[in-house]
């Protein structure tokens, strides 16, 4: 019963903040949705039982990833306040891009079989950590290298373009 | 002539009652308070005592759980708020008597611990101030995301075996996410207030703890890797037995993975030396510049509980938790007297050092404190063959490392209190000569 309840005011705070993300113009009002969202998907977690998965979703998303979002919008804003408003062509993508993601989330929702054979409520980090190091070595390892490469990509771009201290500026001319 | 009078101010809400039952009781009750402080004082802990062993042994299997629930949440709270009261008035005490000056010594009563309650009620009474070209909402939801998170990382440290709201296996990550929302509180605050010093404290925040959460999590994962647990009451109880089993002393690479973790929390925690997110000097008051009234001492109230919770934090995986320095005392006494002390040493080290730069920050966690964190993270790992108790030659290795870190410890200790009796004893010699010189005309 007071699961029930407390599932039925998480979906909704995580569908109304989902909704509230696309209608509203403001980045920063945007991010803070998002925000909303990713807490109560967490709280989901926590209600679930899966407190592991539950923790590193807040730990990850909003104390990291989001964090760093609201710190972008921030930096590169022009205006205080920035506005966002899709221009005509754009709609078109856009509509086609989420309509081709919705089709494929909802055909592996409705094609998915979910009776799994479920976790003992147990330890759950000793049967995670277990699980990633036996079973799914191969794919743990192949996503810790995409994400090495991420990193070296984001290292790439966030170079200075332009040499600042090199030899040949200091060579002639000393200010002091 | 012309005088300027500001309009009366209106209280609104719930701010309305207090008020009123501040001026009509105040001038009567405060007096009588002050009077008879002491016997309120040991009336109220006998009462608390009382309370605690009622509820332990009678009540607590009467009752249903949710109202279990609700009297631990409505404790905690009182706990956290308590911490932050009475942390508030030692950070005056410790800063006046590192700086050679009073702090509170006049008003309110001995030494001045009514100062805080004071505080308070002047604090309801201001009025609530939101800048005309604020982001309304942001700005009045921003002191409640900053010290709901704080209050929630209480929910899963244990103050001793059985003291604990809900015993998570992954209570040491839960309260790391939680101090990790107080983030958003801060630059929430900083970006709706519109000011320029508010966003450049938002941002210094921002960069701060997203850098120095990285050597706090290494550190403490160092420890966790030798103990094979997230579970911070399961932390807790390995360390039973004597000073020399606690985890700080177990091997070299925790010895030094205590004192990264505990600069990595001053840092997340914006205390000294890395308060620049508020640094008076350049931003005014930093990230709560535009805030008055109520919603100022939530940010003040985050930050104490804050402090509480990451000293608990480094109590329970270091210092051993509520276990005693000789085995079979352990009592939640012992946490709360260590992780109190830790806090004390915080607000010693803010009015000791100066602030740094916030590059110079940056730069200590970038290049400094994350390659070091990583080399005690990648030791801690190597030692687990070393700890091995297939091979009694390297299980006396490590008996020996743990009895000469604990010696180690000890010493630590020992010169610092003889240091502290030996300042004591001579508290009114002055440093150097004492200088007269005369004003001209004196």
């Amino acid at each position: 019963m007071l699961e029930t309840v407390i599932f039925f005011f998480l979906a909704g705070l995580a569908v109304a903040a989902g909704v509230a993300i696309l209608l509203s113009t403001s980045i920063v009002r945007m991010a803070y949705w998002l925000i909303t969202m990713l807490v109560a998907v967490g709280g989901l977690y926590f209600l679930m039982g899966a407190d592991f998965v539950g923790v590193i979703q807040i730990l990850v998303y909003v104390g990291g990833v989001a964090v760093l979002l609201v710190f972008g919008v921030m930096l590169t804003s022009r205006q205080l306040a920035p506005k966002l408003r899709p221009g005509r062509g754009e709609v078109l993508w856009l509509a086609i891009v989420g309509f081709v993601l919705l089709e494929a989330l909802t055909l592996s929702v409705l094609h998915t079989r979910w009776q799994q054979n479920a976790m003992a409520p147990g330890n759950s980090v000793g049967e995670i950590g277990r699980n990633l190091l036996g079973e799914f070595l191969g794919p743990f390892e192949l996503v810790s290298v995409l994400l090495l490469v991420a990193m070296l990509g984001a290292a790439y771009l966030a170079r200075p373009k332009v040499p600042t201290q090199g030899p040949q500026h200091t060579k002639g001319t000393m200010v002091s | 002539m012309y005088t300027y009078e500001r309009p009366k101010v209106e209280y609104k809400g719930l701010s309305r009652p207090i008020v009123q039952l501040a001026m009509k009781w105040g001038p009567i009750g405060i007096p009588l308070l002050l009077r008879f402080a002491w016997g309120i004082f040991f009336a109220a802990l006998v009462f608390v005592v009382a309370f605690v062993w009622l509820v332990g042994h009678f009540l607590n299997p009467l009752l249903p759980w949710f109202l279990r629930d609700l009297v631990v949440v409505v404790g905690l709270l009182a706990f956290v708020c308590i911490v932050a009261i009475i942390g508030i008035w030692g950070e005056r005490k410790v800063s006046g008597r590192i700086q050679s000056r009073l702090g509170p010594m006049r008003t309110g009563a001995w030494h001045g611990w009514a100062q805080s309650l004071a505080d308070g009620l002047k604090f309801v009474q201001k009025e609530d101030l939101i800048p005309r070209d604020a982001d309304r909402p942001l700005f009045r939801l921003a002191p409640y995301v900053a010290l709901v998170p704080a209050f929630c990382a209480y929910l899963t440290l244990p103050f001793g075996v059985g003291w604990v709201f809900h015993d998570s296996d992954v209570g040491l990550l839960f309260v790391l996410a939680m101090l990790a929302i107080e983030v958003l509180g801060v630059i929430m605050a900083g970006w709706a207030s519109n000011s320029k010093w508010s966003l450049y404290g938002a941002m210094r925040e921002g960069c701060q703890l997203v850098s120095y959460e990285i050597p706090m999590g290494l550190s403490l994962l160092a420890a966790v890797l030798s103990v094979g647990s997230l579970s911070l009451v399961e932390l807790g109880r390995v360390q039973d037995g004597g000073w020399w089993s606690w985890l700080l002393f177990q091997n070299p690479f925790l010895f030094f993975a205590f004192f990264t973790y505990y600069i990595a929390s001053l840092a997340s925690c914006k205390r000294s030396p890395f308060d620049l997110p508020e640094g008076e000097s350049e931003l005014v008051a930093g990230f709560h510049t535009e805030y008055s009234g109520f919603r100022f001492v939530m940010f003040f109230f985050a930050e104490y509980a804050g402090m509480f919770a990451v000293s608990a934090l480094a109590t329970i995986i270091f210092l051993g938790g509520w276990n005693a320095p000789v085995p079979g005392l352990a009592s939640p006494l012992w946490f709360v007297i260590k992780s109190t002390f830790l806090v004390w040493v915080q607000m010693w080290i803010r009015w000791t050092l100066p602030r740094i730069r916030i590059d110079q920050v940056m730069h200590a966690c970038v290049k400094y404190l994350l390659p070091f964190t990583l080399l005690l993270f990648v030791g801690s790992s190597l030692w687990q063959l070393y700890d091995n108790p297939d091979h009694p030659w390297f299980e006396g290795f490590a008996a020996v490392v743990r009895f000469g870190l604990g010696g180690l410890g000890l010493l630590l200790l020992g010169l610092y209190f003889a240091g502290a009796a030996y300042g004591f004893y001579h508290r009114n010699r002055l440093v150097g000569q004492m200088v007269r010189k005369h004003l001209p005309g004196a």
